[in-house]
This record gives C-alpha cells, sequence and structure tokens, in this order.
C-alpha cells in the first residue's frame, strides 16, 4: 500500500476513537444528552413562585424540557439563598421574612432553573371555627379544641360564640396541630371532628362545621297503673329531662307525646316488670320490654332482689351494672324531680367508676345531675366533659349495639380519664373556666383505683393484694377472734396516690367478720364475708375467710 | 291503700304528728332556769352530729341509687347517729331545707313551663304566683322528699337497733303520714335489729 494511503486509514480511525467521543461529550456538554433523538434543552422547577410563613414546607418537583417538546425526570442538583432544600426538593422556610431563591442544576451541566420563594409574616388574624345550621342561631355555641399534649397543641380549650368563632391562634411546634373540634349547642347534637387538619402556625385558619337536630333517643315508660292521682306523671318527668339535656347542650331529645307512655296492670306490674335487674326479672319482663329503646320502667317503689325486700328502696335505679343500661326503673313514690335524668344520664355514658356519679369530685358540687344524691339543690347542670361522654363515650348507649344512632360517628373509651389530654376531655371541663386541677384543689382527682394492702403485726404486705380496682378475687384468711388491718389508697388518673376523707369500709356480714370504717377487721366466726371501701365512689372489694372456713 | 292500724304504742290511741311533744308548764326560779336552759344547751350541743357525719346522714336520707354505702356509713356512726335519725323520722326533714328545696322547685317549675308552653287558661305564672301545673310539680316532689327521708330515717333506727329505737319507731308508727311512709315504718319496726 502507497504511503498517503495508510496515512489516510490511520486519520480516519484516530479520528473515529478519538475526535468523535470528545465532539460528543461536548455536545452533550452544551448541548444536553439525547434521549432518542432528542436533546435537553431546559429545566423546569416547580412550583415557580410560592409564598410561605417561616418553617413552612414545600415539595418541589423538577423536570426537564427536551428538543422534542417532552418533559422528563432528570438528575438535577438543588441549593437555596434561604432556608434549606433536601435532595429530595423538599424544601423548609426559614425564620426569617424575606424573598429568597431555590435552585435546580442539572447534574453534571449548567442548565438550570430557578423558583421565588417570598416568606410573609405570620398572619396574626385568630383560627376559627364557623357554624351552619346553629340552633338558636344567635344563642351561644361551645367549641371545644382538643389535641395530643405532647404536640404543643390547644389542649381541652373553650370558646363560646355564634356563626363565626374566634378559637386564639391555634399554634404548633410543627406546621399543623391535630386539634380535634367539638361542638355543643342547646339546639343540636353534638359535632365532632377527628383528625383535623386545618390548624397550622399561621392565623386565619378557618375550619367550617355543619350541626345537626338533636339525637332522637327511643325511650318507651311502662307505667304501673298502682301510681297516686294528681301527681306529675312520668311523661312529665321525660318532658323535664330533655330541658336538662337541651339546656346543657348534652345534644339528646326525646319523644315526649304521649305514645311514649305505656301502662301496665298493676299486678301485672309488680309481678312482671319486676324489680330487679337479674335474669330472671328479665325473663318476667316478656311483654313489657322493647329492644332498641331506653325501657323505662315506673314502679311503686323499687326493691333489689326477687323478694319484696324494702331495704334498699332507691329512688331510682339503672341496670348498666348488669349488662342492659337501656333498662331504668323510677319509684314513682320516691323519686326526684331530677331522678329520670339522673338514670338516663347513666345509661348514656356516665357510669360508675369513672364517669358516673360524681361526689366529691374536682369541679363538681350538688347541682350537678350525676351527683348521687338530692337533698335540698336542683341538679340541673351537666358539664361540658359530661355532655361529650354522653355523645361519644363507647359505652354510652347511643353507640352500643345495636344502636344505630351515631353509626359512622367517632366513639371511644373515655374510661379513666387523664387530665387535659385526649381521648376525652376532662370530665369536669365546662364552658365556665379552668377546671382546677391538682390534689389540693376543692373536690378530688378522681380515683381510678384503690390499692389494697394489709397489715399485721405493723408488717405492711401490699404485694399480696396487689392493685385493684372495683372488685377482686381476692381473698384473705382471718382467724377467729383475729384482726387485720386493711389500707386503701386511692389512685388517680395521673397514678398519684391520696386519702380521702369518706374512705370507709363495710362489711358485708358483721356476724362472721366485723371491720370499722378506718380498715380494722376483725374475725367473729367462721365464714366469709366481703369488705368493701369506697373512695370517691370507686368501690373495691375483698373477701375475708374466717376460721379458714372454705365459705368463700 | 288501705288505711293499716297503727303500731301498738302502749294501748293508747295513735296521735297526729307535729304536736308539740314537750311542753314546760312550770315557771321554774330564775337560777334554775338558767340552769334548765344551760342543759338544753348542752344537751343540744352534744346530741349534734359533726358535719362530716352530718353529711353521711344527709347522704343517706336523699340518695338515688344507695349503693355507695351510704346506709353502712351512717350505721358505723352508730348510736351518734341516732338523734338526728330519729328527729327526722318523728318531724320530717328540717323546715329550712324544706324551704330552700320548695324555691328550688318552683323556680324548676318556671324553666320549665318556659321551654315547654301551657294553653294560655291559667293565670301566667309570674309575679309570685305558681300555675296550677307548676304548684303540682312543686308539691309532688316536695311530698316525695319528706317521704323518702322519714323512711329512710325509720329503717336506719331500725338497723342501728335498741329500745330508743324501737320506742322512736313505735312513736312513728302513731303519726298521720303517707301511706307509703306508714308501711315503712312498719316494716322497719318489725325488722328492728335487737343486740
Amino acid at each position: 500500500m502507497k504511503p498517503w494511503k495508510v496515512a489516510l486509514i490511520l486519520a480516519v480511525v484516530a479520528a473515529v476513537v478519538y475526535v468523535v467521543p470528545v465532539a460528543w461529550r461536548l455536545r452533550a456538554t452544551y448541548f444536553g444528552p439525547l434521549i432518542g433523538s432528542a436533546t435537553l434543552t431546559g429545566v423546569k422547577l416547580s412550583p415557580a413562585t410560592v409564598a410561605l410563613v417561616p418553617t413552612q414546607a414545600i415539595q418541589f418537583s423538577v423536570a426537564g424540557r427536551f428538543s422534542d417538546g417532552s418533559q422528563k425526570p432528570i438528575a438535577v442538583t438543588f441549593s437555596a439563598t434561604g432556608g434549606t432544600v433536601t435532595s429530595d426538593a423538599l424544601y423548609t422556610a426559614g425564620s426569617t421574612v424575606g424573598e429568597y431563591r431555590v435552585i435546580a442544576v442539572v447534574s453534571g451541566g449548567t442548565l438550570s432553573d430557578t423558583s421565588v420563594v417570598t416568606i410573609t409574616p405570620l398572619s396574626t388574624a385568630p383560627d376559627k371555627v364557623t357554624l351552619t345550621n346553629q340552633v338558636p342561631a344567635t344563642g351561644s355555641a361551645t367549641v371545644l379544641i382538643d389535641g395530643p399534649r405532647s404536640s404543643g397543641c390547644a389542649n381541652d380549650d373553650v370558646f363560646l360564640g355564634a356563626g363565626s368563632i374566634d378559637v386564639g391562634s391555634l399554634l404548633a411546634p410543627k406546621s399543623t396541630c391535630p386539634a380535634e373540634v367539638a361542638v355543643f349547642s342547646s339546639g343540636n347534637a353534638m359535632a365532632l371532628d377527628t383528625a383535623v387538619k386545618t390548624w397550622t402556625n399561621n392565623g386565619g385558619d378557618v375550619r367550617p362545621e355543619t350541626l345537626k337536630p338533636p339525637i332522637r333517643v327511643p325511650v318507651v315508660i311502662w307505667v304501673d297503673t298502682l301510681v297516686p292521682s294528681g301527681t306529675n306523671g312520668p311523661l312529665d318527668d321525660l318532658k323535664d329531662a330533655m330541658v336538662y339535656f337541651l339546656d346543657n347542650k348534652a345534644g339528646v331529645d326525646f319523644d315526649t307525646t304521649a305514645g311514649t307512655v305505656k301502662t301496665v296492670a298493676s299486678a301485672t306490674a309488680r309481678r312482671t316488670i319486676g324489680y330487679s335487674c337479674d335474669s330472671a326479672s328479665a325473663a318476667r319482663r316478656g311483654n313489657y320490654y322493647l329492644a332498641g329503646v331506653l325501657n323505662v320502667y315506673y314502679v311503686h317503689d323499687i326493691h333489689l332482689g326477687a323478694s319484696y325486700d324494702k331495704s334498699t328502696a332507691p329512688r331510682g335505679w339503672n341496670c348498666v351494672d348488669h349488662g342492659a343500661p337501656n333498662q331504668l326503673y323510677v319509684s314513682m313514690i320516691d323519686r326526684a324531680n331530677t331522678t329520670l335524668a339522673h338514670e338516663i344520664g347513666h345509661a348514656l355514658g356516665l357510669q360508675v367508676p369513672y364517669n358516673g356519679h360524681t361526689d366529691w369530685l374536682q369541679g363538681f358540687d350538688e347541682s350537678n345531675l350525676m351527683w348521687s344524691y338530692q337533698d335540698v339543690i336542683d341538679r340541673d347542670h351537666i358539664a361540658l366533659g359530661q355532655a361529650y361522654r354522653i355523645s361519644a363515650d363507647s359505652n354510652s348507649w347511643l353507640n352500643l349495639p345495636p344502636s344505630t344512632l351515631r353509626t359512622g360517628q367517632p366513639a371511644r373509651d373515655c374510661g379513666c380519664n387523664p387530665f387535659h389530654d385526649r381521648p376525652c376531655p376532662v370530665l369536669a371541663r365546662d364552658g365556665a373556666g379552668p377546671v382546677t386541677t391538682g390534689l389540693n384543689a376543692p373536690g378530688h382527682a378522681m380515683v381510678c383505683k384503690i390499692e389494697l394492702c394489709s397489715f399485721t403485726s405493723n408488717v405492711a404486705d401490699c404485694t399480696s393484694l396487689g392493685v385493684t380496682q372495683l372488685s377482686s378475687g381476692v381473698k384473705v384468711d382471718l382467724p377467729v377472734g383475729g384482726t387485720i388491718w386493711f389500707r386503701s389508697t386511692g389512685r388517680d388518673t395521673l397514678d398519684e396516690s391520696h386519702t380521702e376523707v369518706w374512705d370507709f369500709w363495710a362489711s358485708s356480714d358483721p356476724q362472721t367478720a366485723t371491720i370499722t370504717t378506718n380498715g380494722m377487721a376483725f374475725g367473729v366466726q367462721p365464714g366469709c364475708a366481703v369488705m368493701s371501701d369506697w373512695i370517691d365512689g370507686v368501690r373495691a372489694n375483698l373477701k375475708v375467710d374466717v376460721g379458714s372456713s372454705g365459705a368463700c | 291503700m288501705p288505711n293499716r292500724p297503727p303500731i301498738p304504742f302502749d294501748g293508747t290511741p295513735a296521735r297526729n304528728r307535729r304536736r308539740t311533744t314537750s311542753t314546760i308548764r312550770t315557771r321554774p326560779p330564775l337560777a334554775g332556769l338558767g340552769l334548765l336552759l344551760a342543759t338544753f344547751l348542752v344537751a343540744a350541743c352534744s346530741s349534734a352530729p359533726s358535719p362530716t357525719a352530718q353529711v353521711a346522714i344527709d347522704q343517706w336520707l336523699t340518695c338515688e341509687e344507695c349503693n355507695a354505702g351510704e346506709l353502712a356509713a351512717v350505721l358505723a356512726l352508730g348510736h351518734a347517729a341516732l338523734a338526728p335519725l330519729r328527729e327526722r323520722l318523728l318531724t320530717g326533714p328540717d323546715s329550712s331545707k324544706i324551704h330552700r328545696l320548695e324555691d328550688a322547685l318552683a323556680q324548676r317549675a318556671q324553666r320549665l313551663e318556659d321551654s315547654v308552653p301551657l294553653p294560655h287558661i291559667h293565670p301566667p305564672p309570674h309575679h309570685g304566683h305558681l300555675s296550677v301545673r307548676a304548684q303540682r310539680y312543686v308539691d309532688t316532689f316536695l311530698a316525695n322528699y319528706t317521704a323518702v327521708v322519714e323512711k329512710r330515717a325509720a329503717l336506719a333506727v331500725a338497723r342501728i337497733g335498741g329500745p330508743e329505737a324501737k320506742a322512736a319507731l313505735q312513736r312513728a308508727g302513731t303519726l298521720s303520714l303517707r301511706s307509703d311512709v306508714h308501711d315503712f315504718i312498719v316494716f322497719a319496726h318489725d325488722s328492728l335489729w335487737v343486740p
């Protein structure tokens, strides 16, 4: 081959090996990569402009623009002149007001795009809850904002108003405050919205709530005809109860027309309605019971037990302890004007031990509907915390199957509720101001359990009895003629202990074993006795087997 | 409900309640009067229950379900509770309490009439006058309150037991009381606890 032909071939090979790749790289650098046959012509960062408040975050997106008009993901590097941006394009505003840039640059290249971020001052406008269908429109509704304590949200905060209600500034360390909203008004059902994401650390957030009519609780009243004439009748009691509940924004009402009342002949009433909650009484009721409604039995007087035993004679009774909260008794001749309302309260979630009787609890006095006795003060008050439970407690009859009165609406077990935290507002929470807490406040913290210890020879033994709530199968042996001292400690929802002036013990069978009010038990004769102690309406039981009788 | 015969009380016929039970018919000398007054004061002070005990008694007398040991708390007071319970049994609720309850019930009745309006066939319930319905409301629950206090007092007296309790129940049985109260006193007397 002639030399000039060899040189030509070598030049072509060199061009292919060296020049073309360099030119290719140069082309990619200045004109972008090729995908298919299109070349990268630009970068698009979105959104192009955005206004944020301090510490607010926003997710940017980026795409490459190509010569064929398409947009596809590309690899870029992000930076910001203020605030921070991650490699995933999550931008978080800083705390200083002003205008900043977020920049996206093609990896290994120079093509780029810029967005403008304007950080504005936090609004000082109050957040609001706006109500529609409020009844009455000009009445004062109560809005409860409740968030988890740990998040720093509003906690059991109460606001009053109508229409559009200022709820202050619901700030949060993060960008959202998951505080739920509960709305109470005298002519509406309680509205409860959970997992609310409206509240931000900016002012002027607005949460709309549409109110609905009160929940119509179905009631039937079975009336023993043996009632004194000229008295205020059972239907009047039901009307009264409705006023109590509506006045206190509890969100329920009743059918108070005459058809609610059904008369039962006296002889039949005493024999079949029964005076007890046991299964035998339930079986006797037969036709005098309707499923799915609150059955209220107006009897001449109430005796617990199958026999005609006057030794109890309560004014009213609810069979909730027997699993039948929809069966209530009212003594026609013993009842107070609030007895029916009180018993309905038990049916609607206000049940011993935690949310039942309110005697001596912080924030309550004798005017509360669920005070265990009525002397001369009308029990006409229901706290907001109680109204909440009437609707939302899972033990309220409104939420117990087969009731469908609140199907699809949130319900929860309020149980022995911690103060000022979810899942439910504190029982005594009201619209009238803050609830005092702490053991030195008037009244006492709600006791949830009683810790029992036994002392013999001045040696405390709390481990053998352990911690108990309402009742326990704990059994203690006591010799005939022997003594043993029981000590109980009420422990509240914060697991703090305190003593209670109304701590007192009683024996079910003093002929077997006696006990002083402060817990000193004495074995009298062989047998079994149940010792009960009450603190704040919470009761703890234990069995005492005297003389190893084996009777317990 | 047919009338029941009174509890036998030494063969004497039944008497109406609230008749003056003790009257000082003589005029003792001034020194004696002072001593008598001091004696009454001491007796009154010594028989008055402590505030704590009084609350326990009030709770038992008016409790709703009475399933929180209210009766047990009263019985734990023992003989100290007998005097105030006896008084309630024989004279009914304290008159100041009756007045307070009457006021509370009247206010409540007024509130209920405002919310559940009646046809305008009766005088409007204002200016201190209660309508027939409102008055019936007040009367019903005042009567029930009185009866409950008397019945609960009878039961507690019987449970405390002893000769004084027996005498109190026997005396109560001679009073003109509501029939259910009378029945209850008979029941309590029959179940009197004898130590």
